[in-house]
């Protein structure tokens, strides 16, 4: 598995879009209080926004590439779209080249979507400092979110209950900083079960399975829906998290005290808190978003920085390690030093594109 | 590893349902409500306080605390 160096990139700003519609997992039909309470003691979710039928991700993150963009009037120094989503606009074409006709970009704009969940941040940062590295893009526009709740069936306590909608722009750059960006990166295919929608494409095309709900441990879908294998995903992220996140501080040549910023994919609070603690990870260190948010997918990384921005000290340099997990099976862990970004997020209103 | 110890733990962790009197005879899916978020539960807690990370295999026969705590003393002397 791959433990590398590369040049340093900056992110220089992270914009998320997040739909307005709140549920509270207090309010929510699928449980009684007691299985409520342990939800929430597990997962860590309170609250979760869930986007309308008319909204994609791509609006999502189109929202807040569009202000990105505006804010900080770079559009002509971009050479790089990357739309990072499991949830595109179709089949094909690719979102990305969609986007890039709708953000205005110019056709000189390379364009492509990275196929990726839980790792996709992390994956995408990776691919936008190689381009970068490279000298084959100056400025990478990095736009990365889902709409999960598409693919969870709303009777499956399993899925359902955990998941919010986000999407997000990040602005990527070269950085000036001396120390390089660490990185280790991983995939285990034998995991590719464990978070699987069965049916709907090339392997079970629609029409395969019954779009007849089948109930299963108590959990209520269809094979055209999200499957978890909640245990699965966890003792993957327990065993592969805590040896990434020591590798890519051993490639850094730093150790967890010299940390600034953790910021791990928001999977579940109790992944998180047993992470923490296995490593010795100081809790002021970690950033959450998992209570107000849920499981946002590939954007739970940004939406993080995002929504813990009142932590910024404009000025300073920080070391991050940012480690995205999940679906595939697949997880990246970065480790490099930049400024806080300039964030925003904000709840979405329908843009004419 | 003491098996007092171990059910401290795990009463600690499910005080808030129904387990205060959980004991070493107590079949775990006994437990009212009991469901697979007890299950990540148990298996966050024994990783963090005992270093054994339990797979859904090892969890499939689960029975009383005592086998449990039996089964994490011999994954962690291995």
């Amino acid at each position: 598995m791959p433990t590398f160096s590369l040049e340093p990139i900056t992110i220089e700003a992270v914009y998320a879009c997040v739909p307005p519609n709140r549920i509270k997992t207090k309010d929510d039909p699928l449980f009684d209080s007691d299985q409520g309470q342990l939800f929430v003691k597990s997962t860590g979710v309170i609250e979760r926004r869930v986007a309308d039928a008319k909204t994609t991700c791509s609006d999502l993150c189109f929202s807040a590439a569009s202000l990105l963009l505006k804010e900080l009037n770079c559009a002509d120094d971009i050479d790089l779209l990357l739309f990072v989503s499991q949830s595109p606009d179709y089949f094909l074409p690719a979102t990305s080249i969609v986007l890039q006709e709708k953000l205005k970009l110019p056709s000189h704009v390379m364009a492509f979507d990275i196929n990726l969940g839980c790792s996709g941040y992390t994956y995408g940062l990776i691919t936008a400092a190689q381009y970068i590295q490279s000298g084959a893009a100056r400025k990478v526009l990095l736009l990365v979110g889902d709409k999960s709740t598409l693919s969870t069936h709303p009777k499956d306590r399993s899925t359902a209950p955990l998941f919010g909608d986000a999407g997000t722009a990040s602005l990527i750059s070269a950085s000036a900083s001396k120390r390089s960006m660490a990185v280790d990166a991983g995939s285990d295919g034998k995991g590719s079960h464990a978070i699987i929608i069965p049916g709907g494409h090339s392997r079970n095309p629609y029409g395969t399975f019954s779009s007849e709900p089948y109930e299963q441990e108590g959990l209520i879908r269809t094979r055209n829906h999200l499957h978890l294998d909640g245990l699965a995903v966890f003792n993957f992220a327990l065993q592969r998290v805590p040896s990434s996140i020591a590798r890519v501080l051993q490639q850094a040549l730093i150790e967890m005290k010299d940390l600034d910023y953790v910021v791990l994919h928001q999977a579940n609070q109790l992944i998180s808190s047993t992470v923490e603690k296995k490593m010795s990870i100081p809790s002021e260190k970690m950033l959450h978003s998992i209570a107000d948010f849920g499981n946002t997918s590939s954007a739970s990384i940004p939406l993080t920085m995002a929504w813990n921005t009142d932590k910024a000290i404009a000025t300073n340099h920080y070391t991050w390690l940012l480690c995205g997990f999940g679906v595939g099976l697949s997880w990246s862990t970065l480790c490099f030093s930049m400024p806080w970004p300039k964030t925003k997020l904000f709840d979405y209103e329908f843009l004419e594109g | 590893m003491d098996l007092s110890d171990f059910i401290h733990h795990l009463k600690a962790e499910f005080e808030d349902f129904h387990a205060v009197n959980l004991s070493e005879q107590t079949v775990l899916k006994e437990i009212e409500g009991w469901n697979s978020m007890h299950i990540l539960l148990l298996v966050a807690m024994i990783d963090v306080k005992y270093n054994v990370l339990l797979s859904g295999e090892d969890l499939k026969g689960l029975g009383t605390v005592k086998e449990l705590f039996e089964l994490v003393k011999h994954r962690a002397n291995l």
